[in-house]
């Protein structure tokens, strides 16, 4: 009885090991394994013995010519100092894959496609776009188009090898959190993973498909509706390159919607789908949304308190934790530089020397086109039909693996001399876009990061093809400068790019690129200052040439303008106070015509509540603004409300609406569905109306409190991998839609760096962004400069000329094999 | 063999052997352990030398780095409060250790008398 009994536990107790064993090894559903992660050694537990660096350590880099010092600030902040250039890019390389390899890992993967293999097969629909897209067709040609003596390829290859060799010495204890929680482990990187990262940058900032916008509105309401309702020049002029009598609204007039055109409507169904699925790559833009976008201004030094030229750069991006940017020193004999890089490209994208600083904004140009082309067959072509004679088709199989290597699916690529080829709604487009024939991105910033003055700055970044930037620079002896810089393709007949383009004509290609000398560009105006805020770079009264028809609303452009008109005594201070700036000159346009049309209705007690809370607001996004919160539910009301003629998936921009403004009885104010005839006051107030109640149905009376822009409207930093509790979530909001510091929508977008320099006998940069140096959520250093990001402070950052100047909290000795 | 010094013996040498090879040892370390420690319940003991052994590794970790700040972090990704996932971390190693204990035969069995 015993002895049965016996065997009986013991039968029990082989289950349970064999259960427990099973669920240590393999994992239970979306579990990872549990055995590797809850390991105390050498597990999920060991994350926490690397979330600081030693204050002291060393690490063996093969390949380096001389021993390299690497000194972390009290900010994190790796100082770099190398014998040599090479051996600088490849401790770089090094210390990011030790801060940051899982996002190393992630946005490359992101860009070459691969990311089933670290995911899995939910991620297939996004690699398949970022294949099609051409991505990793374009990085092989890249790569191949680069010398392997050149110093751009010798700076990628030391890059490249300073992030594998941190992977090799990868021990059990060292592995990020991310892989631990996915049971997974990162892959050794190769040239073409820099490449992928500066591709995916590309897509993040220069795809458009401003073509289908257009499409989808004439389909509705006309091509000459079209036409107006999405210009290729901003209808309100605040332009880059300084010109008189700016700002000012262009002239034209809104044609009344027409009748549908048909063909419009057959080439709108062919809008081929924006690679967004991954949730890395960007969905086709909202008109009035303020990402990507950014801002930048300089002023000589006749304009600023310490008689020093002052640089000031924010580009806003997605913002994530770990946060897109890294901050860096890189020094060696002939190299001095400090700014921000991202990981994965070998340079620093935006930053400082000794003598000149810069920063960028996305210059919003046309660098992509379509073209409809004619195929032998609709559903596996192998050739296309140019000037009357077929074609062969290039071709390239792609394969998908999931994690552990087992092919998911295979896809057969097809490329015309144009592009890539793609296939929707039954019609076969091929395009052709700057971004997947440029060469590499780093390599003009590497020879810049070396210039004595703005203007050779200017001149190393000339070969600079994608993504487009408005390029502003400063220097020591007090020039500013900026250029519209970029591969702008020069086109047939009107040179237009904002159409589909027929493929079965060679005369419908590009015919070449801008050279620089025509480049968009501005150096050390008679206003003594310059700014950029993705608006277009030229008013067309000064060059009417077409460079593109996305521009952004200049609402930002005029603050900035505004603001530097007003100081003549420009401080950093100053510099950073507006780069938190909240002031609406959006709302400055609009909110007066809401208060007017509330009022005109008289009697109606909800719109006088209305009218009342607008006229008490400043028109500053501030935290405790009801007003803020009312306006911007109003402005959502109303684009949908005033265009109801089109899509409410692709509206006008805030622009147009402006334009109509002073159009009250424009019969686009209509609303087509009601029988009565709309007028402007009778849209503006139905808008100001619902808002008001749906905000008093979802946060009370506005007296109560509910309606506080900052209670309402809250800013988040997500996770790589939108894990809640990895992210910044509900913070402050840093301003509101179009301010100077935006925050729309989720809030997960803004001012993703923003720096301040002055160029002085002795440089001075301050600078923060949003989360810290570290990926490691254990780190003290993972989200820590997020209070001041909140704050709209700004570091002091540290340029020393040697380690010995520095502080450190710890330091890195990096030495090559023996 | 006393139970105490038998289960500290069993803890030191499953927090070594996981340092050294990593979880999986900690079943055959502590069917080792079962096979050749006469105590009068080896698999309670084992269970108790296994969460043991983990928690000397996890004190160590904890001395190196901020073990609560990463749970506090982390066990939120599994919808759990943070010290549920401590809690996961000390009872995983001594259900591997109690259940690998009980299938083993021990050597010599402290109730061979009682089935005789």
């Amino acid at each position: 009885m015993i002895v049965g009994a016996r065997r009986w536990r013991r039968g029990l107790a082989g289950i349970a090991l064999v259960a427990l064993t099973a669920a240590g090894a393999v994992g239970l559903g979306p579990l990872p394994p549990a055995g590797p992660l809850l390991d105390p050694f050498g597990g999920l537990w060991a994350v926490a013995t690397t979330a600081e660096p030693p204050s002291r350590s060393r690490a063996r880099l093969p390949g380096l010519g001389a021993p390299v010092r690497v000194v972390y600030d009290d900010r994190a902040v790796p100082h770099i100092f190398a014998a040599t250039e090479s051996d600088a890019y490849r401790a770089l390389g090094y210390v990011i894959a030790r801060d940051r390899l899982f996002q190393l890992d992630l946005q490359a993967r992101a860009g070459g496609g691969t990311l089933t293999e670290l995911l899995g097969p939910s991620l297939l629909p996004a690699d398949r776009d970022t294949r099609a897209t051409g991505f990793r067709r374009a990085a092989e040609r890249i790569l191949a188009g680069m010398a392997p003596s050149s110093a751009a390829r010798q700076a990628l290859d030391q890059y490249v090898a300073g992030v594998n060799a941190y992977m090799d010495g990868l021990g059990r204890r060292d592995l990020p959190l991310e892989y631990r929680l996915l049971g997974r482990r990162p892959a050794r990187w190769t040239a073409a993973d820099p490449i992928y990262v500066y591709l995916q940058m590309g897509r993040t900032l220069a795809w458009s498909g401003e073509e289908f916008t257009r499409l989808a509105a004439a389909a509705r309401a006309g091509r000459a509706a079209a036409d107006a309702l999405f210009p290729v020049h901003a209808p309100l002029q605040e332009p880059i390159v300084p010109a008189p009598h700016e700002p000012r609204a262009l002239a034209d007039t809104i044609p009344p919607p027409g009748a549908p055109d048909s063909s419009a409507l057959l080439a709108a169904e062919t809008m081929p789908r924006v690679p967004s699925g991954s949730g890395f790559g960007r969905a086709a833009r909202d008109p009035d949304a303020d990402a990507p976008g950014s801002n930048n201004w300089a002023v000589a030094p006749r304009r600023t308190r310490n008689g020093f030229a002052l640089l000031a750069g924010d580009p806003h991006l997605d913002l994530t934790l770990p946060s897109i940017w890294y901050e860096a020193q890189l020094a060696a004999p002939g190299l001095d530089v400090y700014g921000v890089t991202i990981p994965g490209l070998p340079a620093i994208i935006i930053g400082f020397n000794r003598d000149v600083a810069w920063s960028f904004t996305n210059t919003q140009a046309d660098v992509l086109d379509y073209w409809r082309e004619t195929v032998d067959d609709t559903l596996r072509p192998a050739r296309y039909r140019v000037d009357g004679s077929w074609r062969p088709l290039e071709t390239r199989l792609e394969t998908y693996r999931d994690p552990r290597g087992r092919v998911l699916a295979t896809d057969t690529l097809r490329f015309t001399h144009r592009g890539p080829l793609r296939r929707t709604a039954g019609r076969w487009l091929s395009f052709r876009w700057t971004v997947l024939e440029a060469g590499d991105l780093a390599a003009p910033l590497q020879r810049a990061a070396h210039a004595r003055s703005a203007r050779e700055w200017l001149d190393a970044m000339a070969p600079y093809q994608a993504p487009a930037q408005n390029m502003l620079v400063a220097d020591g002896r007090g020039t500013i400068a900026i250029r519209s810089t970029g591969r702008f393709p020069r086109r047939p007949g009107d040179g237009r790019g904002d159409l589909v383009h027929d493929g079965g004509s060679s005369a419908s290609d590009w015919t070449g690129a801008w050279p620089v000398s025509e480049e968009p560009q501005s150096v050390d105006p008679a206003q003594g200052f310059l700014a950029s805020a993705n608006q277009e770079p030229v008013d067309p009264v000064v060059n009417g040439a077409y460079l593109g028809a996305d521009w952004f609303s200049p609402w930002r452009a005029l603050r900035i303008n505004q603001l530097l008109r007003a100081d003549s005594s420009v401080t950093p201070d100053a510099m950073r106070r507006w780069q938190t700036d909240v002031a609406s000159p959006r709302a400055d346009r609009f909110a007066p015509f809401f208060i007017a049309a509330a009022r005109a209705h008289a009697g109606d007690t909800l719109l006088a509540h209305a009218a009342d809370v607008l006229a008490r607001w400043d028109r500053r996004h501030t935290a405790g603004a009801a007003g803020a919160t009312l306006f911007e539910r109003a402005m959502d009301n109303m684009g949908p409300r005033l265009f109801d003629e089109l899509s409410a998936n692709g509206l006008p921009s805030a622009m147009i609406a402006s334009r109509l403004l002073d159009e009250p009885d424009n019969v686009w104010w209509d609303v087509r569905a009601t029988r009565t005839v709309e007028r402007r006051d009778d849209v503006l107030a139905a808008s100001l109306r619902a808002a008001y109640h749906a905000l008093g149905a979802e946060h009370g009376a506005p007296e109560r409190g509910g309606w506080a822009w900052a209670r309402v409207h809250r800013a988040n930093v997500p996770h790589l991998l939108r894990l809640p509790s990895l992210s910044a979530v509900d913070l402050p909001p840093p301003g509101g839609p179009s301010t100077l510091s935006p925050s729309e929508g989720a809030g997960d977008n803004g001012s993703s760096w923003r720096m301040v320099v002055e160029l002085g006998p002795e440089v001075h940069g301050w600078g923060t962004y949003p989360g810290g140096q570290s990926g490691n959520p254990a780190s003290t250093h993972y989200a820590d400069y997020l209070p001041a990001w909140v704050a709209g402070r700004l570091d002091s950052l540290r340029f020393p000329h040697s380690p010995t100047q520095l502080r450190p909290s710890a330091t890195l000795l990096l030495e090559g094999a023996r | 063999m006393r139970s105490a010094p038998a289960v500290a013996v069993l803890a030191v040498a499953v927090a070594l052997a996981t340092a050294a090879g990593g979880w999986w040892t900690v079943p055959l370390v502590a069917a080792l352990w079962a096979r050749v420690t006469p105590i009068r319940r080896p698999v309670v003991g084992a269970g108790a030398g296994g969460a043991l052994g983990w928690t000397l590794l996890l004190g160590w970790t904890a001395l190196h780095g901020p073990v609560t700040r990463l749970a506090a972090r982390v066990a939120p990704i599994f919808h759990a409060p943070a010290w549920a996932l401590l809690l996961a971390t000390l009872l995983y190693p001594a259900l591997l250790a109690g259940a690998a204990a009980g299938v083993v035969r021990p050597r010599r069995r402290w109730d061979a008398r009682a089935v005789a």
